[in-house]
Order: structure tokens, then sequence, then C-alpha cells
């Protein structure tokens, strides 16, 4: 049509889709939250029509970063480097990952398999994993505008502020991880199966802050390597 | 003879449709797309400055165009040279056409020279090889020097206006400083050594003080328009509305030197053959007239009006990031090189050197993705066009010769 080279010289820049997904991400745990809960409750109806919804988040969550790796060809050239940028997309699609994988888990409905003492400490987990969704879509909201600002020290400080968020909710969540493994031997009547059933759930919805964090950390490195 | 002036005239108002059709982009997209200016405006615009940088300024590179490469006068007939310049100028015309169909980056500047080229070397005159040793630099240099003032007007402005605590009071004297260098480049390149120039008798001491005046005349009105209309209050956008003006004037100061620098292309060959017709001479000393820089301002306002447009959308839907601060560097960036390589007489791309501009800024990690490959393909395209023009201008040539 034209032999101006300017008609594509310019591409679309992965910073809007990767916000877009970061935010799938948050939707598909704050609904898992709400799944969790009607676990416990044993509603499980309203819990099945909530996992199946995680899931599709999960797979719209998977369509788009198919689509952001086609979006980012050899020859690009950004503010920051492509390797990065592929990295950071790579670790945040793990935590919608584990969210689908929760969900699956809970759909199997053995909620009389899980200790009652445990019940507690497993909800605030989840509860603090709400929180940890919600700084980490700030943090890539802050990243995007460190990048249109050119690295400008105020939007890297907010960035790093909503970082150390994250990081310092995955602490919380390792004590309380610590405390219900310290408590595992006093359920030495639980049948294997509902331990494993058990454990299994508290290593995933440990896990999703693990990589949350993870997936932060890669944006750190984004905003301070010159 | 007549019907040869003619058809040369046909065939470079096709040439210079072409440039309309495909490099106005270069000016009015950016500004378009940031919604600066609309597409009707943009057409007008770019119109009138191409018509303008055409007209005034167009002579230097047609001269270079007309008899710098292939001296005329050292052909044996007249024929020869009509049918050598016709066969360049048809050459050029197909190459592009080609390209534009398979959606090559090929650029006008590349393919004119290569057909001259080729015109030079089959019709046994002499090639002045210096000539072209400068072009081929200026063809390596005009993107690089682009890239490089893009990357460093970037970076003062990043610096002294984004990073500072006071933007809007360092935005009301860095953006007029840029714009009073534009205006000096502008001024200079009506006054100095051109028609315009000694028809008002002024000397190219007395061109660099009146130059000078008029960019600290801009500067200064510069100035007061901003404190008048923005007040001290930072925000981003403030600052980007600032250049959103600043960014309507940088445009036209593209489409003014794209005018200058290109027009070449179409009417440089069609000057060459209206000498011949004229005198009946192969005079080396005839300048380029008047009119035909004419006929060529207005084949490339064709080209816009009709095609351009549509390039300029293509162009500005891609580039709705591209925020007018980026917008204004790359165009002044590009600009200035195109004019000064329009003062010296060296015919350039002017899309290379905008592609250059956009790589500086980029450097300068002022846009989000830019895709490299682009300049793999625009290097490529180089290596392919010389050749190619050359070889269809010496086949056409022959063809010509053995009809006639």
């Amino acid at each position: 049509m034209t032999t101006n080279p300017l008609t594509k010289i310019f591409i679309k820049s992965p910073f809007d889709p990767i916000v877009e997904h970061a935010e799938i991400t948050k939707k598909a745990i704050e609904k898992l939250n709400a799944a969790f809960t009607l676990f416990f409750e044993r509603d499980y109806s309203k819990m099945e029509e909530l996992c199946k919804e995680v899931i599709d988040l999960e797979t719209d969550a998977d369509n788009l970063k198919a689509k952001m790796r086609e979006k980012l060809p050899s020859g690009i050239f950004m503010p920051v480097s492509r390797g990065d940028i592929l990295d950071l997309i790579n670790h945040q699609d793990k935590i919608a990952d584990q969210a689908e994988n929760l969900a699956q888990w809970l759909l199997i409905k053995e909620t009389n398999s899980i200790p009652l003492k445990m019940i507690e400490y497993m909800k605030k987990i989840m509860d603090i994993n709400v929180k940890i969704a919600e700084a980490y879509v700030n943090a890539v909201k802050e990243f995007k505008d460190v990048i249109e600002t050119i690295f400008m020290k105020k939007e890297i400080n907010d960035v790093m502020k909503y970082i150390k968020t994250v990081e310092s909710l995955e602490g919380e969540i390792d004590r309380i991880q610590f405390t219900l493994r310290n408590s595992f031997f006093d359920f030495k009547e639980i049948d294997p199966v509902s331990l494993y059933y058990t454990t299994k759930i508290i290593d995933i919805i440990s896990d999703i802050s693990d990589k949350a964090e993870a997936s932060v950390h890669r944006i750190r490195i984004l905003i301070t390597k010159r | 003879m007549l019907i040869w002036l003619i058809i040369a005239v046909l065939i470079g108002l096709y040439m210079a449709w072409n440039i309309g059709a495909n490099d106005v982009a270069n000016s009015m997209a950016s500004a378009v797309g940031a919604k600066a200016i609309t597409m009707k405006q943009a057409i007008i615009i770019a119109g009138i400055l191409n018509f303008l940088g055409a007209v005034f300024v167009g002579c230097h590179v047609t001269e270079t165009v007309r008899k710098g490469i292939v001296d005329p006068s050292s052909l044996g007939s007249s024929n020869i040279v009509i049918y050598g310049a016709l066969s360049a100028l048809l050459a050029a015309s197909l190459w592009i056409t080609i390209a534009t169909w398979k959606e090559l980056p090929v650029s006008t500047t590349h393919s004119i020279v290569g057909g001259l080229l080729g015109f030079g070397l089959v019709a046994g005159g002499a090639i002045n090889w210096i000539k072209v040793g400068e072009i081929t630099a200026a063809w390596i240099l005009s993107p690089v020097f682009g890239c490089a003032l893009a990357f460093v007007v970037f970076s003062i402005l990043h610096h002294t206006i984004f990073n500072s605590k006071h933007p809007i009071k360092r935005c009301r004297i860095v953006a007029p400083i840029f714009i009073g260098l534009a205006f000096f480049t502008i001024a200079l390149s009506f006054l100095f050594k051109t028609r315009l120039g000694e028809t008002l008798k002024i000397s190219e001491g007395t061109a660099i003080f009146y130059s000078g005046t008029i960019s600290i005349l801009a500067m200064i009105g510069c100035y007061f328009l901003i404190s008048k209309f923005y007040s001290d209050t930072f925000d981003v956008k403030n600052v980007e509305s600032v250049f959103k003006w600043a960014q309507v004037f940088t445009s036209c100061y593209v489409a003014f030197s794209q005018g200058a620098n290109d027009v070449a292309n179409a009417i440089g060959p069609v000057a060459t053959i209206y000498t011949i017709t004229k005198t009946n001479e192969i005079s080396s000393c005839v300048e380029v007239p008047f009119f035909l820089l004419v006929i060529g301002g207005f084949g490339i306002v064709l080209g816009i009006s009709t095609w351009g447009y549509k390039v300029i959308d293509t162009v500005g839907r891609k580039i709705t990031e591209l925020t007018n601060t980026r917008g204004f560097t790359i165009e002044f960036s590009a600009a200035t090189i195109v004019l000064i390589a329009s003062k010296m007489g060296l015919p350039v791309s002017t899309t290379h050197a905008v592609v250059g501009s956009v790589v500086g800024v980029g450097l300068a990690r002022g846009l989000k993705a830019i895709d490299l490959r682009v300049i793999k393909n625009i290097v490529i395209s180089w290596a392919i066009t010389i050749p190619s023009a050359a070889l269809m201008t010496i086949f056409i040539f022959k063809m010509l010769v053995v009809i006639t």
C-alpha cells in the first residue's frame, strides 16, 4: 500500500497488556477467595460457579500471555530488555496458574477432611492473597508509569512502595504457614488422604503469594537495571 | 522535441505524486496521531508547505539531480540526453510502483539517483563520481545525524523539563529555544545563497544576521505565548499541550524541508530535458526554471490529497502512544538534517531521516516499542534499488534508441 517504513516501525508496546493480565489475575484471586469461603460453608453449587469462573479467567490470562509473546519479535526495541519483559510475563502468569490449580482442588469438595483447627489460618492466608493481588496490580500500573515518564525517581519510588507491601504480606503468610506446619503432628489420627488434601491446599495458597513475590521482583529488576 | 518534454513532465508529475502519497506521512502522521491537528488540516498544511519548500528552496537539490551527477554537456548529442533523462525518470517511476505494490521500503531519492547512474553508464557520459560519493555519504549520514540530533534534543527535553521541579517554567524557556533554532534554519534556507536572497540583494553575512534576528523574535514571541496560555501548575499533560503547538510547527517544518529536498526527484531530469528543448544546446549553466518547480510542487500536493491521507491515517493509528514531545523531537531533528542537506544540494531520503530520528528518541528511552527490523529492510532496499533502477534505465534507454 505504501513504501513508507513508518507504517512498520512503530509497534504496540506490551506494557498495556501486562497491566491487563495482572488485573485478570487479581479478579481470579478475588473470586477464588469467595469460592474458598463457600468451600468451608459447604455451599457447593455457588462455589462451583465461582471455580469455573476462576478457571475461565486463567484461560483468558493464558491467551493474553500468548498474544503478548507474539507481539514481542526479536527485533523489538524497548526502554527495557525484551528478555526481562518475557521473564516478567512468564512469572506473572504463574500466579493465575496457581489460582486455577486451587480451584480444581476445591472442586473435589472434601471439606470434612480439613482439620477444624487449621481452617481459620487457611482463610487468613487467602485473605492476605487478595491484599497481595491488589498491591501487585498497583505495582504493575506504577511500573507502566515508570516507563512513560522515562524512569522518573518519584515513579520508581511508588513501585518500590508496592513491591515492599507484597514482600511483607508474603512474609506474613510465611509465618502462618510455619505455625501450620509445626502443628501437623497434632493430627496423627487423620487419614493420609485427607492430610495430603489439606497439605496440598495449604501449599497452593501459600504458593500464590510466592509466585506474586517472584513476579514483583522481576519488576524491580526492570526498573533498576539501567 | 516538445513531445519529449510533455512526456517528461507527465512522468515527473507521476513521480511527484508518489512523493506526496508516500512521504507526506513523515510530516503529518505524528501530529494527526497525537490529535494535535485534524486530517483535513494536515492535508492543507502539508500541501502548502511542501509547495513552498519546493518552490523556494528546491532549486539546489534539483540542480544536483539535473547536472550534478551526470554532466549533460559531456555528452555528444542532445537526443542522448533527452532519452537518458527520460529513461531515468521512467525507470525510477516503475521501480517505485513495483516497490509500492510489493510494500518494500524504497526511497524516491535513491531510485532517481540509481536511474541517473544507469543513464551515465550507458550514455558514456562523465559521471561525477565525487558527487556520487558525497550523495552516498549523505544517505548514510542523514539518518545517523538525525538519530544523534533526536537523541540529544530529547535528552535535553527530558532532563530540563520532565525531571525538573518546575516543568512549566522550564518549558517556557526550552521550547522557544528549539523553535527559534527551527526558525533560524528556515530563514537561512530562504535567504542564504538563494534566488530570493539575490533579488533582495542580501549578502551571506547579512542573511545570517537576519535569520538570527528572526529566530530571536520567534523565541521571544513563543515565550510570551506560552506564559500567557499556560499556568504554572505541573501536570505532565500541561507540558504535553505546550508541545502540541510546537509539534504543529515542526510538522510544518518537516513538510517544508521535504518539499525542498524531494521535488528534485521529480523535476531534476525534467529540467535537463527542458533546457535542451528550449535552447537545443546542452548547456550546463542554465538554472532550474521556476515553473518546473511549481509543477513539481503541484504534483506533490496532488499526491498528498489523493492518497497521502491514507498513509497518514495508517501511520497515525499506529503511533497513538507518541506524545507531543516525542513527535516534536523527531520532526525537529529530521527537518533540520534534511534542510541542511538541501542547502548543500544533496538529495537525501526524508523518510530515512525521520526513521533515524525515531531511533534516536527510542535510544533516549522516549518510545515504548519500535521495530528495528525496519532498519534491516531499509538497508536491504538501498542495496537493491540502485542496481535495479540503473539496470531498468539502461534497458529503457536502449529500447528508446532502437525505437527512434
